[in-house]
């Protein structure tokens, strides 16, 4: 069976590689992108089997805005995206309020950084299964 | 911060306090007339006299309603608060004049009790407006002596308390007029030069006070703003030290894994004070405040098995004691919970092994009572007014612990003052310490 395909997407390369290391060390083929523009290219061309995604990046709503164009497109709709940031200390979001609520956030996890490698693996696992 | 009072404010408070004032005066004014009528047997116009007191009673009733209405408290602006106290000390002038006129003129030692009046009037109007009512005051007096002089209207002789009725003694008139009028004015000078100073200082100081909101906003901000970079970037130490220490990256030896451990706590607890620093200073920027309706028992239920641990690994009895009357309660629940546990925690870490502590929750009628105590090293007497300051630690706390951000009061204190309820601890250094916590049912 191929490895799956896991695609991080955040502006900050040093999380970039310690999520790689922990990722690739459970056999993940593991993918970057800085940016939305890159990450949609991204996306496009290796068709992930999860994405990894910070809120903020170049502006603070590019995680949302990723999410929810790439989730409209009923070819990447399935594929499951773990939010991972650490939005909530800095605008008080409470991600908890709106979980559920797909057109809004169309997120399938989220988590506030940092993580532990345990819980990620935990959740990458239970998101590649579902 | 305390809300410097505004100048309308005030004078409103004073107009107040001169009205409640005046309700003795009224009660006085009957009993030195009944005792100079009944007692001394002055042959004086009782009836008359009572008519003045009647006056009075029949305006401040008045002026009451105006003022103590609950929407008058500062709704109107300065000019409307001056000009009510201008007529309320014009109409006390007037009333005064009459009540010498019927008993004794100029004769009368109580015409000095315009004094009074002129200090009252330095205290509420301005400079000019002061000099303006003793203007008021000195001739509705030189026109009382006047046409008590030419005859024009009666004169109440105050025998027996003068010899013989003093009313057409041009001397003597003219000697105590110089005096009162001079009384008057100098009394008018003083009182207002102090008044005006004390006005300025106070104008000066609600300046100062909405600058400083100001800049504490903006230091807020700032705040924020370091603290959310800081703390983006000790997530990535985090994420780049935990996949080595946990073996991810390969075996480490004893030392490397122990340094590495020592780097992940230091970087933890780092996380955690800067954690804590971005909730209190959200909350203070946060200008809404979003409240719910929640179970207050569930709530202490939560706290209590999140505490119980904690409590049985230092084999300290820790007791809860929730009113069965006690249903629900408005605010936000997260807030509340973070404050109980925090000062739950701090009531174990400083309770030695096999100590007490306890929480206890009471039903008083408009607000709910949460009472923490402990039997632990208590926070010594003259630190106790600083313990709510942001990052400050006691002495005996840190000793004990090094580590500790001196921000769990401070956001315990933010939290139950935004839900406008109380928070006040009682302590003994070395005896224990009780927190409580009171709640509005209603916010």
């Amino acid at each position: 069976m191929a490895a799956k395909r896991i695609l991080i997407i955040d502006d900050d390369v040093d999380f970039i590689e310690s999520t790689r290391v922990v990722l690739e060390t459970k056999g993940y083929e593991v993918f970057s992108a800085q940016n939305k523009q890159e990450g949609l290219k991204e996306i496009k061309s290796i068709s992930p089997n999860l994405i990894i995604l910070d809120v903020m990046m170049d502006k603070m709503s590019d995680g949302f805005e990723l999410a929810r164009e790439f989730k409209a497109d009923a070819k990447h709709k399935n594929i499951p995206i773990l939010m991972l940031t650490a939005v909530g200390a800095k605008t008080g979001f409470k991600f908890s309020a709106v979980g559920g609520d797909n057109a809004w956030l169309p997120v399938d996890d989220y988590c506030e950084k940092p993580i532990e490698p345990k819980k990620l693996i935990e959740k990458v696992e239970k998101l590649l299964l579902e | 911060m305390e809300k410097i009072k505004s100048e309308n404010y005030l004078i409103n408070e004073r107009i107040r306090w001169f009205i409640k004032l005046r309700w003795l005066a009224i009660l006085g004014i009957v009993g030195a007339v009944y005792i100079a009528d009944k007692i001394i047997a002055i042959p004086l116009p009782a009836l008359r006299l009572y008519g003045v007191a009647v006056f009075l009673v029949i305006y401040n009733t008045f002026f009451s309603f105006l003022v103590f209405k609950p929407q008058a408290k500062t709704s109107k602006g300065l000019v409307w608060t001056n000009s009510i106290a201008h007529a309320q000390i014009a109409l006390d002038l007037l009333s005064l004049a009459f009540l010498i006129h019927f008993s004794g003129g100029i004769e009368n030692p109580f015409i000095f009790y315009f004094i009074f009046h002129m200090i009252i009037a330095s205290i509420l109007l301005s400079r000019r407006g002061a000099f303006l009512q003793a203007t008021y005051a000195i001739f509705l007096f030189l026109f009382l002596v006047f046409l008590e002089y030419q005859g024009y209207i009666a004169h109440y002789c105050l025998k027996p308390v003068v010899p013989y009725c003093l009313h057409k003694e041009t001397f003597y008139i003219f000697s105590v007029s110089v005096v009162f009028i001079s009384t008057l004015y100098i009394a008018v000078y003083m009182a207002s030069s102090i008044s005006k100073q004390l006005k300025e200082r106070e104008r000066n100081l609600e300046k100062a006070n909405k600058l400083l909101n100001e800049k504490d906003r903006i230091k807020s901000e700032y705040v924020l703003r370091v603290t959310h970079d800081i703390k983006e970037d000790l997530s990535t130490i985090q994420s780049c030290i935990e996949p080595v220490t946990e073996g991810i990256t390969g075996q480490l030896n004893e030392k490397q894994l122990n340094l590495l451990q020592r780097a992940k706590k230091r970087s933890k607890s780092l996380i955690f004070y800067v954690n804590a620093l971005l909730g209190i200073t959200k909350m203070k920027l946060d200008k809404k405040f979003k409240t719910e309706n929640f179970s207050f028992p569930q709530l202490i239920q939560d706290i209590t098995e999140n505490i119980t641990p904690r409590a049985r690994n230092k084999n300290i009895e820790f007791t809860v004691d929730v009113d069965s009357s006690i249903q629900r309660i408005e605010g936000v629940r997260v807030y509340i919970q973070e404050s109980i546990l925090n000062i739950l925690a701090n009531a174990i870490k400083y309770t030695p092994k096999g100590g007490k502590v306890s929480l206890k929750l009471t039903d008083k009628e408009n607000s709910f009572l949460i009472k923490i105590e402990d039997n632990g090293i208590g926070i010594p007497e003259d630190e106790l007014e600083y313990v709510f300051d942001e990052f400050y630690r006691a002495q005996n706390a840190r000793e004990q612990e090094k580590l500790g951000t001196g921000l769990g009061l401070a956001i315990a204190k933010q939290v139950i003052e935004r839900h406008k309820g109380k928070i006040w601890v009682e302590s003994k250094k070395g005896e224990g310490t009780i927190f409580y916590i009171e709640l509005p049912k209603q916010i």
